[in-house]
């Protein structure tokens, strides 16, 4: 082979380290993305653009005035039914919570200690009687289709709660809390 | 073979306005065929047709209600709705005995707590109508009782959403707030007319349409009757003293009582007479601004109006609260000429910019030597 060294440049060194570092190093036009001179035969552009451009709008169904009227009406009546029951759900909380606050205010008057022990609260978790621990199979029951939960009328007479295997000895609160629904198994499930 | 008219499906409610704006004078009676379509009763075709409009006298529109038991769907909504309705009045009706209970004093807790009353007694009433059909029907069609509380409601709503940020828009833009009034906060739709054509906020007018008032509209939503002060103003009239500009009164009118079933401006004090509006030739276009305030001192007695007053100072004066506005824009035209001469008798004043200096030419025109030219300061 040739001996490199051998072979002379017309430029010195140095020029040729100037012009190097000045030439700015463009990409081909054809890489930038997006360009007009862009890859043509890469048919992403031509996919993205079918895409914008021609997808057909969605058709929209065709009414008549009375079609339209009929769908607002019943559009309205069902946005107003989830309105009252989300008023019926809002109404109870804010009931549970003003009976709360009525009871703490009574407890307060009967002395400091039994006030400031509920006021503290529970460190230990505990859960509600009534909770459905998660099981791999379903009950051996099966489900109970003509469950009912407990009317939310407050003048209909409250509804004994359900008796308890372990505690039976004990005495039942004469005023449950409202949601304190029977369990769909129960054997003295309570229909309103 | 009688000639028969082009047959197309044209829906009975476009053959009425056909009727009622189109009144065709040059109908050839001796050419017009009859054709059998034409002799079957106008009901008849409404009743084949889908429209929800009754035709028994030609131009009134009525709801015509949608039968049952086509659509179970239909059945059970409005089932629901007419079941909400008759809750919502029961409610209503125990709120009505319960403002009933009050005492008749009025210290400040009780009007407090029947103002709450009063509020939820409205948002019933209004919950209790909106959901009809035949309510939403009306008000599509502009069948409006104000004063029932869900038109009233549904129109503020309507005007909120759409009328109201176009001219607030406006307002901002031609800078009508800060020049004419120092803040706007509308609660009432005030709107004018001129040639019986409603007239968006801002347009441009041809002096020739202005020369007479302009019909006002003044949408309020309160029931009751307040009194209200009209006012239109020019705030680009040039100064030239100040070199600057100056307001200009065009009408005024005091104690006008208005009310959401009483919109029109009759009843109240014409203290300044209609000017009609005249920009002179060589100024921009100018603003013409209407407000309505609303007099929170009750009546005002007032013979005369001091022309050289500003808005804010008489506002001031007088305890205004600005409630409305709106505005339109004129420029010159051959036809201000004509109303400077007949309505107002004076004489046309004609503005232009000073003449430029050109300090390279001495006194008689002629091009100054070099040597000559002073240093321009």
């Amino acid at each position: 082979m040739s001996n490199h060294f051998s072979y002379r440049s017309a430029l010195s060194t140095s020029i040729r380290g100037l012009l190097a570092r000045t030439v700015k190093k463009s990409k081909p036009k054809s890489e930038i993305p997006g360009s007009q001179n862009a890859n043509i035969t890469d048919t992403r552009y031509q996919i993205i653009k079918r895409i914008l451009y021609e997808t057909p709008k969605p058709e929209l169904p065709k009414m008549t005035e009375q079609d339209l009227e009929r769908h607002e009406t019943i559009d309205r009546a069902w946005k107003l039914f989830l309105r009252n029951q989300q008023e019926e759900r809002e109404n109870e909380l804010a009931a549970k919570y003003r009976k709360l606050n009525e009871a703490n205010l009574e407890l307060e008057k009967l002395g400091p200690r039994l006030f400031n022990s509920a006021q503290i609260g529970n460190k230990i978790m505990m859960f509600p009687r009534q909770m459905k621990i998660p099981t791999e199979t379903p009950p051996l029951n099966g489900w109970n289709y003509d469950y009912k939960p407990l009317s939310s009328d407050p003048t209909k007479n409250s509804k004994p709660l359900p008796s308890d295997p372990i505690k039976d000895s004990e005495p039942l609160p004469s005023n449950p809390i409202k949601d304190f629904e029977p369990l769909p198994s129960d054997p003295n499930k309570v229909s309103s | 073979m009688l000639l028969q008219p082009a047959k197309r499906a044209i829906p009975a409610t476009v053959r009425i306005i056909q009727f009622r704006t189109l009144p065709n004078f040059f109908i050839n009676f001796r050419t017009l065929k009859i054709d059998e379509s034409m002799t079957k009763p106008l009901a008849e075709e409404v009743i084949q047709s889908n429209d929800l409009v009754t035709e028994k006298e030609i131009g009134v529109k009525k709801y015509k209600t949608i039968p049952l038991g086509i659509n179970p769907a239909y059945d059970e909504a409005i089932k629901y709705i007419l079941q909400d309705k008759a809750n919502k009045y029961q409610q209503i009706k125990q709120i009505d005995e319960q403002i009933n209970n009050f005492s008749e004093e009025r210290n400040d807790e009780i009007i407090k707590e029947l103002d709450v009353l009063q509020k939820r007694k409205y948002l019933l009433q209004v919950q209790a109508e909106v959901n009809d059909p035949e309510v939403r029907w009306n008000f599509k069609n502009d069948i409006v009782d104000m004063s029932k509380p869900v038109y009233r409601h549904l129109k503020e709503k309507h005007w909120k959403s759409g009328p109201l940020p176009k001219l607030m828009e406006r307002i901002t833009q031609m800078y009508v707030v800060p020049d004419v009034f120092p803040d706007l906060e509308p609660t009432m739709c005030l709107e004018f007319k001129f040639d019986d054509e409603f007239v968006e906020p801002g347009c441009f007018q041809r002096p020739i349409r202005t020369i007479n008032p302009p019909t006002i509209v003044m949408n309020s939503f309160h029931v009751e009757t307040r009194l209200y002060t009209l006012i239109m103003v020019d705030p680009d009239m040039p100064d030239i003293e100040n070199k600057s500009f100056q307001m200009q009164w065009h009408w005024l009118i005091t104690n006008i009582p208005i009310s959401a079933t009483k919109i029109d401006i009759s009843g109240g004090n014409e203290i300044l007479k209609y000017v009609p509006p005249h920009p002179p030739k060589g100024t921009k276009y100018h603003r013409y601004t209407l407000g309505a305030f609303e007099q929170s001192n009750g009546k005002i007695e007032m013979s005369k109006m001091d022309l050289k007053m500003n808005v804010r100072e008489f506002v001031n004066q007088h305890n205004l609260i600005l409630r409305g506005a709106t505005f339109f824009r004129e420029v010159w035209d051959k036809d201000v000429s004509s109303i400077y001469k007949n309505q107002l008798g004076i004489h046309e004043p004609i503005y232009g910019k000073p003449p430029k200096i050109d300090h390279y030419l001495d006194e008689t025109g002629k091009k100054r030597p070099s040597k000559f030219i002073e240093t321009l300061e």
